[in-house]
């Protein structure tokens, strides 16, 4: 608990530091802040890590210090983009910040004293394309619910309603009719197809599939569209708005195996988008 | 000539002058399709490898019709609906004959099928329906271009609706029937060919470098064979050579290639986002179903009570007609009876029945015409009333989902960029010489 008083402190005096630095856009203090600020950062993190690692710490005490943890890694990202604001690229080169190109950013965090080889670049890609699947899962994912939500509410509504009245047609005071009377305006199973001469009991008796599985489900990979939303405690949103900061607590929070540590991250990825909203 | 010539000649030109307007008709009757056409099923289930995908692009809306009596009643709402309504009951009737693989209803210009249908509305106000189906492969190669048409009475939308089929359900069979018809043509490699043609053009899109040397491109082809070529010419009455470029699989990668395995991996992603469109559009096509059947299924009956007005109307301005040729002729026959003087009372009598019967065919006439327009002119209110009330209850539903399918789309197909780029990124990192650190990240 010391720990984490004395760290308190320390983002007390951070939170002062802050709008001097931001009144004087002098970008040595900003550089100055965001050094200490990670410095923190790390120094938390890793007894945090080291604790839980020896189970030194109670379930209570863990959701505090990881929250507390979570909170200084936004802290940082948040001054990785003021200090960007200020001195631009060139200036948070030598910190763990993200690299923003102009069309793409590309979330490799830069650790200052040892840099990236190879395989973890492909690693930090490839958690990439993980990621943006994940994304696409999650859209469609949305969308298809949206759809079954509508269907149900639909069919509920016309087998409450019936099959619709039928009144009027021809005659031209029927006019309005044709939207209201609708005989067979239901969301269930599309009719058959083979008139008088095709009995439908005839119908896929020969190769059909159902008629919204038979694509996805033959040859989509294992493992692959679907699977991987529901292992984690992600907002549903698919990060398709995000900033540069909230993408990366959105990775940092999909690449932590800490659970606890894990939900913290998640939690201030959603605060900080309520806060931008 | 003699004065009462002239008049009797005067008399006969306003007689048929009466029943001109018995000729002219505001709906031309159409010759029935009567042919009942089932739906061709395999006489053996065909294997899964044999199975193709169709992917079925939503139709062209096309053009109202020129002539403002044919167009009443119909607008560009309508027809939207129509663009998304008609392809989903051919891939309602494809799907459950048992030919094909998964078919779907994709947004115009979502080619990367195994087979793709596409498809403008020419012609279709509840009495008619006339298509044109364009219909290609994977590998670019057209497979045929034909115009299909059905004109359907009322008698049909009573038995499509006990026997809960579209009216024109023998029309969405006959096209069913000519995909699967020129299908069977294809010898089994050609089918395997095909769906590997489809995975290499998707891989293209994704990875280009990695599967242009996999695929080889011509610039110009015809249909593959003889045979082929012989029914795209039946069915189209045109030889089906194009310069499209048309795709054939040069050589194979690897399944082991981790490229491949990546874009295996988007591709699922892709099949997603079009089961997906896809159930927009049923539903789309459900919502609108009941709505849409029963305007045209009215629209038909207010064009047959126009026909019937019509006829009745030329009925009687006929029988005025020949009432008054009658009257004229009679009279010119009493008339004539006045040879040489003899009988002057003669003429005078004629005239005056000629007169009297032409006075009242000319009356008849025109109370035919006018009660016959009165009838009309509520039939076309009731046409035009039908048309707005179909076109207000569908057009929320065709924008939503419209809007919908932009969005996701747009959603998706972002994503889709920005995986390209970082797959790049990946592929020069792995074709990169390995070294032990990299002082710049790439950006």
């Amino acid at each position: 608990m010391q720990r984490i008083l004395r760290s308190v402190l320390t983002v007390g005096l951070l939170a002062v530091a802050l709008p001097a630095a931001a009144q004087n856009p002098g970008l040595a203090g900003a550089m100055e802040t965001l050094r200490l600020s990670i410095d923190e950062w790390k120094r938390e993190d890793a007894a945090y890590r080291a604790a839980r690692g020896a189970a030194k710490i109670s379930a209570a005490d863990a959701q505090e210090y990881a929250g507390f943890v979570a909170s200084l890694r936004l802290r940082v990202l948040e001054q990785c983009e003021t200090v960007r604001r200020l001195g631009g690229e060139e200036a948070v080169r030598d910190f763990e910040c993200v690299r923003v190109g102009p069309e793409e950013r590309i979330a490799v965090i830069v650790a200052p004293a040892a840099v990236q080889t190879e395989e973890e670049k492909r690693a930090a890609l490839q958690a990439r394309l993980d990621q943006l699947e994940g994304d696409i899962d999650d859209s469609l994912q949305k969308r298809q619910q949206d759809i079954r939500q509508k269907a149900s509410t639909v069919g509920s509504r016309a087998s409450s309603s019936g099959t619709g009245s039928g009144t009027g047609a021809g005659g031209a005071a029927s006019g309005g009719g044709a939207s209201s009377a609708a005989p067979g305006s239901t969301w269930g199973p599309p009719p058959p197809e083979g008139g008088s001469k095709s009995p439908e009991g005839q119908a896929g008796a020969a190769g059909e599939r159902p008629a919204s599985t038979a694509s996805t489900g033959a040859s989509r990979p294992s493992g692959s569209a679907g699977g991987r939303s529901a292992q984690r405690q992600a907002p549903s949103d698919g990060g398709s708005d995000d900033d540069v900061v909230a993408r990366q607590l959105r990775e940092a929070a999909e690449k932590e195996t800490d659970p606890v540590l894990k939900e913290k991250l998640w939690d201030e990825y959603r605060k900080y988008k309520e806060g931008k909203r | 000539m003699s004065a009462a010539t002239r008049l009797f000649r005067i008399l006969a030109v306003c007689v048929l002058a009466a029943g001109l307007g018995a000729c002219a008709s505001n709906y031309p009757t159409r010759t029935l399709s009567n042919a009942d056409t089932a739906i061709d099923r395999p006489i053996k289930p065909p294997s899964d490898a044999e199975l193709l995908s169709v992917r079925i692009e939503a139709f062209d809306a096309g053009a109202l019709p020129e002539d403002p009596n044919l167009s009443r009643g119909l607008s560009p709402e309508i027809r939207s609906a129509e663009a998304y309504y008609i392809p989903v009951q051919l891939k309602n009737t494809m799907q459950r004959s048992g030919h094909w693989g998964s078919v779907r209803v994709v947004p115009k210009g979502m080619r990367e099928g195994e087979v793709v249908v596409s498809g403008q509305i020419l012609e279709s106000d509840g009495e008619i329906l006339k298509l044109r189906i364009d219909v290609k492969d994977a590998a670019g190669v057209p497979w045929f271009g034909k115009e299909y048409e059905s004109v359907i009475d009322s008698a049909a939308y009573r038995k499509a609706e006990q026997g809960g089929v579209d009216p024109y359900q023998n029309l969405y069979n006959r096209i069913a029937n000519d995909v699967a018809a020129y299908r069977k043509t294809l010898k089994p490699e050609d089918n395997s060919s095909l769906r590997k043609v489809a995975d290499l053009r998707f891989g293209t899109e994704f990875a280009p470098e990695t599967y242009q040397a996999y695929l080889q491109r011509q610039e110009e082809a015809a249909p593959q064979g003889d045979l082929q070529r012989l029914i795209a010419f039946m069915n189209s009455g045109r030889l089906a050579s194009t310069r499209n470029p048309t795709y054939t699989v040069a050589r194979l990668p690897s399944e082991e290639d981790p490229i491949v395995q990546r874009v295996n991996r988007i591709r699922a992603r892709e099949e997603l986002l079009v089961d997906t469109l896809d159930q927009q559009y049923d539903g789309l096509a459900r919502g609108v179903s009941g709505a849409y059947t029963q305007w045209r299924g009215s629209r038909l009956k207010e064009i047959h009570a126009i026909r019937e007005t019509d006829r009745v109307k030329n009925e009687e301005q006929a029988k005025a007609v020949a009432i008054g040729v009658l009257g004229v002729l009679a009279g010119a026959a009493v008339a004539s009876q006045n040879r040489g003087g003899s009988c002057y009372n003669c003429t005078t009598a004629g005239v005056a029945v000629a007169t009297v019967a032409v006075a009242y065919a000319v009356q008849a006439a025109m109370k035919a015409s006018e009660q016959a327009s009165a009838e009309v002119s509520m039939h076309k209110a009731a046409l035009e009333e039908l048309g707005n009330s179909l076109a207000s209850d569908v057009k929320p539903t065709v924008v939503e989902v419209e809007g919908q399918t932009v969005e996701l789309r747009g959603t998706v197909e972002e994503k889709f960029q920005k995986w390209r780029e970082v797959l790049k990124g990946l592929r020069d990192n792995e074709t990169t010489p390995m070294t032990s650190t990299s002082g710049t990240p790439s950006s």
